[in-house]
Formats: structure tokens, sequence, C-alpha cells
């Protein structure tokens, strides 16, 4: 049965000028710090018209920027989607000794600053770097390159899916698990049967997040790209290098695609929270109609 | 022999959970597998399943020694405390799981599995809730979809881990009653675990009685509730007085049930107690009868039948006579 929606209740309710404190204060912070930069980016974009803006998207650095960040994006969320299911299938159902060790590790690219991350694979695969006589002898570039980009990011966005899965998971348990295996299923066919189905909408939602930062990443890039035009310069690090040349408007055109990015991430949160909520509504009416 | 156990040991670091345990379960006999909370009774059963792994000991199913084979090998149906049903799939998947998954030289052709899945949809009485899936279920339904799923690839041996724990009483007695009707028809061999005493009592063809992680007694339920082998068993199972004693008889403790407890108003001699009346409580068929004996702070029961109780009147705060019918000695 539902319990009764208690906020309605007179008796719980704050009185009226608190309530319309807290409101007021919140939208008023929202619209400050969130809605009013997303306005300025794209006041700030169209300020020259709309034939500026287009010449600033299709111009041949702006869709090489466009592309690079797709193309690391289009590398690092699907290692890191595998990487993050693994890490926390590893953590949260199998009891084994040091998982808070490693839980807390999963955490370490957060606590890190981006700066320092790319920093250290600059120390690793740069010019002075441990690697570099076997990278040189092979003719391998991974600084200002490709590899680097990837690198960094990979680093930067590897714990968003394993910190939404873990929670998940740990309160899920092993159960179901067990039964599978029990009742015949291999290890494989239980994880593609059982555990993955059960973690599909957190799944969802981390690899959005991941998305999300692996192209909007600016400081690791930002030390490994070597920023040159039009190779190694993804969006944001093109949206800083056009600011820099006080060219606002394009730098905003840009800028407002990252912006879109983020939209996207948000329609599609709200549309997979929508679809869990839809399946909660048919499985209440179903059990209501009996 | 169905099930052999022998030997078995396991501890969790200092904790030791199983003691040498050794245990035979026959083919075709459903026993319980009783005792309190935390005596070893489920890591027994998961040991047996394969979901743990025994420190030393063997377990071996139908002759076979099944220790070191892995759990999908084993080919034991396990029912969970708590359903532990695929929550993404419909009642009728979740049946047809464990064929779904078999190699395909093994998997029985799609018209056979929609076949056996109907039919034991038909055998647990909810054929109208095929196409549910768990969370629309009540827990007696989850419980029942949960036992068919098991038997889905027709185990030689069942494993139950409080299967009725989480239900409410009525559909708990309803359940139970039902699994104790159609166990003869279903050829398996069932081993449960409970901490019900009336459960075992009621349900199995025999008790094993665990404590501390050590076996204790193993008998028919009459057996074990009329024959308790320690002091322990014997407030297990049933209520128990623990008698106050006129004579000193040192390192024994003398328990009385109480439907062995007579009351009489007047003083029998050799062997009665003399008893304030605290409460009279009617009970269905009989009525408990709580009273106090003077330098006691516990109180004792006695359980008359109706006739006798009506016929003796007690009051409350009066003086009477308990005389036990039957003292049961053990050392304490």
């Amino acid at each position: 049965m539902p319990i009764a929606d208690t906020s309605r209740l007179p008796s719980i309710r704050e009185p009226r000028p608190i309530r319309f404190l807290l409101v007021a204060g919140t939208l008023l912070y929202l619209g400050a710090f969130i809605f009013l930069p997303l306005v300025q980016v794209l006041v700030m974009a169209l300020s020259k018209g709309w034939k500026v803006y287009a010449a600033a998207i299709v111009e041949p650095d702006a869709l090489s920027a466009i592309w690079l960040t797709l193309g690391v994006a289009a590398v690092t969320v699907p290692l890191n989607t595998v990487f993050g299911v693994a890490l926390a299938w590893a953590i949260a159902k199998n009891p084994c000794r040091g998982r808070r060790l490693i839980a807390t590790l999963v955490d370490l690219p957060f606590s890190v600053s981006p700066v320092i991350a790319g920093l250290l694979f600059v120390l690793l695969f740069g010019r002075q770097g441990w690697f570099q006589p076997w990278l040189e002898q092979h003719d391998i570039h991974v600084i200002f390159a490709f590899p680097g980009l990837v690198l960094a990011t990979l680093f930067v966005t590897s714990p968003f899916v394993a910190r939404e899965l873990i929670p998940l998971m740990e309160s899920q348990g092993h159960e179901e698990e067990d039964a599978a295996r029990l009742l015949g299923a291999s290890g494989w066919r239980t994880f593609w049967s059982v555990t993955l189905p059960n973690i599909k909408w957190g799944l969802i939602y981390g690899v959005i997040l991941c998305n999300a930062r692996a192209m909007g990443e600016f400081g690791a890039v930002s030390v490994v790209s070597g920023h040159i035009r039009g190779r190694t310069n993804t969006l944001p690090l093109h949206v800083e290098a056009l600011f820099n040349e006080y060219n606002f408007a394009a730098a905003n055109a840009v800028a407002s695609l990252l912006a879109c990015l983020a939209l996207v991430t948000l329609v599609v949160r709200a549309a997979a929270e929508w679809r869990v909520r839809q399946q909660r509504a048919a499985a209440e009416r179903n059990r209501d109609e009996h | 022999m169905s099930i052999e156990v022998r030997n078995v040991s396991k501890s969790y670091g200092r904790f030791q959970v199983l003691r040498d345990v050794n245990l035979d379960v026959n083919t075709g006999e459903l026993m319980a597998l009783l005792g309190p909370s935390g005596c070893g009774k489920t890591t027994l059963l998961r040991v047996i399943a394969g979901l743990e792994t025994p420190d030393t000991g063997t377990i071996r199913t139908h002759g076979e020694d099944a220790t070191s084979r892995p759990v999908r090998e084993r080919k034991v149906g396990f029912v969970f405390q708590h359903y532990a049903l695929f929550r993404h799939m419909t009642v009728f998947e979740n049946i047809a799981f464990g064929l779904r998954v078999r190699a395909r030289a093994d998997r029985p052709p799609e018209t056979e599995i929609t076949k056996r899945v109907r039919a034991l949809l038909d055998l647990i009485q909810l054929d109208w809730l095929a196409a549910h899936y768990p969370d629309q279920l009540s827990g007696g339904q989850r419980q029942r979809v949960a036992l068919a799923r098991a038997l889905a690839t027709e185990p030689r041996v069942l494993l139950l881990d409080e299967p009725f724990g989480a239900l409410d009483a009525r559909v708990r007695t309803e359940l139970r009653r039902w699994l104790r009707r159609r166990h003869a028809d279903l050829g398996v061999t069932s081993l449960f675990v409970t901490h019900d005493q009336e459960e075992a009592i009621e349900v199995a063809d025999r008790i094993v009685v665990m404590n501390a992680g050590r076996i204790e007694q193993i008998g028919s339920p009459a057996e074990v509730y009329e024959n308790p082998s320690s002091a322990f068993i014997c407030r297990f199972l049933g209520h128990v007085n623990l008698w106050p004693d006129a004579v000193d008889a040192p390192g024994q403790v003398r328990l009385v049930r109480p439907h062995d407890c007579e009351l009489l108003r007047a003083d029998p001699g050799m062997g009665a107690l003399a008893i304030t009346v605290k409460a009279v409580r009617p009970a269905g068929p009989l009525v408990r009868i709580e009273m106090q004996t003077p330098g006691q702070v516990d109180f004792l029961e006695a359980d008359l039948p109706r006739e006798t109780a009506d016929r003796l009147n007690p009051v409350v705060g009066e003086t009477l006579y308990a005389r036990p019918r039957r003292i049961r000695v053990y050392p304490s």
C-alpha cells in the first residue's frame, strides 16, 4: 500500500514565510550559477548573427576539434564502461580482502587535480619520460598526440561508471547470481542474463556522466595536448584558444556546442528516470488489478 | 542415501560455525534442520549446495563426491528465504531459466520448455500470473514461484533456506501444508532450514536439531519432542517449565512441559508444589494458567484442557497444588 503523502498535512508543513524563503533562495542560486551563464553563452555566441555563429563552427579547426573530441570519447567511454562494470562487480559481488581499499582507490582520479594527472602522463611518456627510449625506438607518439589525449581522459573519467554501480550492486546483493548458478548458468551467462539487466539504468546514467566529462575535460587534456590547432585541440581547448584571441563570438559559439551536450545529457537522464518510473507504475497497476 | 555429510567443519575467522557435522538424508524424505539463529544450520545448507566451501570434510550426493564440484554442476534445487527471483524476468521466464541455460545438446525444445513451465505453474496454482513480474506478487506467491523455479530442472535434491520465514502466519501455515501434501508426488529429497519448531514438527519426516555448530539430535518429530536428548532440545522444542525442587539434587535440571502439569485443589502430598494463580488465559482448546511458587521469581505455566479447567475453575490469587505427571531430568 502506498504511504500517504504527509507533506500536504498542515501540521507538518513549515510556516509560509520560511517556505517562500527556502524556495526563492534555491531558485535564485540556480538562476545565478547555472541558468545565467548558459544564457550568457548563447547570447554571446549569437551576438554577431547566425552567419558568424555557423562560420565559427564549420571552420576547419573547429571541425577538427569536434572530430577529435568525438574520437577521444569514442575510445575512452567504452573502455571505462567495461572497466567500471568489471571493477564494480569485483568490489560489490565478491567479499574479497582489500575491497574497501580498492573502492577508495577508484576515487583517486577525483581527488587528484586533473593538471597533475596530465603532468603524470607527460612524466611517463614525454621527452624525458620513463618509456621514451622504447617509444622512440618504435616511433610511437603519445604526448602531444591522440594517444596522450586518450590516456589523460581515461584517467580522469575512470571513476564515473564504477561509482554509479558499486552502491547499486551492493544494495542488490548476490543472491540472484547465486540462484542463477544453482540453476546451472555459467558465470558469463549469469552476468548477461542476471547482473547486467539489473544494473541497466544505473549503467546508462554512469556512461552519460562519463561521456559528458570525457568531452568536457580541460585540465588534464590541456597538459598533454600541446595545443596544436587543427590537430590536438579538443573542443574545450579550442574554446580557450579562441577566447585568448579575443574572438568572443566564435569562442561562445563553440562553447554552445558543449552546453548543448550538457542539455542532451540532462534530457537522456530525465528520459532514463522517466522510463524507470513508467515501469514501476505499470507494475503497480498490474498488482492493483488483482 | 541422497545426501551424506561427513566430518564437515567450517569457521569464519576465529568463529567456528560447523563442528564436525555428520548427517545422512534418505532418498525421498523431507528433513528439517532446526536450531536457534546462529547455530550454523544455514551454513550447513549452503555448504551442501556448494555456496560455501567446508574447511574439512566431504559432501556426497547420490553416492558421488560433490565437495569440489562447482555449484552449477551439483544439480541441487535451492530456495532462498527472500526468494531471489530474477526481478527483470516474468514469472514464466524465472521458472524457465534453469532449462534455458542448459548447453544446446541438453536443452529441451521450446515447446517442451513451455509445457514444463505450464505444468509447474499448475502445480503452484499460479498459472494466471505467468506474465507478471516478481514485484507484482505477494510474498506467498513469490515463494511458490521460487519453488517452481527450483523444481524446473528436476533436481533430485531440494534445499530450502527458511522457506516460510518471511511470510505472515496464515500464509506460512497454508504453504507448509501445501508442501507437506505435494512432497510425496515430487519425488525429491528435501532438506529445509527453520528456526520454528512447530514448522519442523508439522512438516518434516525427520528433524535434525543443531546447536552451536553441532548436531544435537536426529529423529522423527515424535521422538525429538517426546524424548529430547538434552535440556537444550527440550527447551527449544516447545514450552517448558524449569521445575523447582524440594529435594536437593545438585547438578540436575528438572523440566516439565506445561501440558504435563496437573493442578489440584487439595494437597496430594509427594512431589506437589504449592502455587499462586497469577493469570488464566484461554487459548483455543487449552487454558493456560500462569502461576508462581513462593520464593521464585519466574512464572510457571500449566496447560489444561478446557473441560478440566472449567471443572477446576481456578481464580487469580488463590493457592492450588501443581503436580507434574512427567519430569525430565538432565545434567545441568
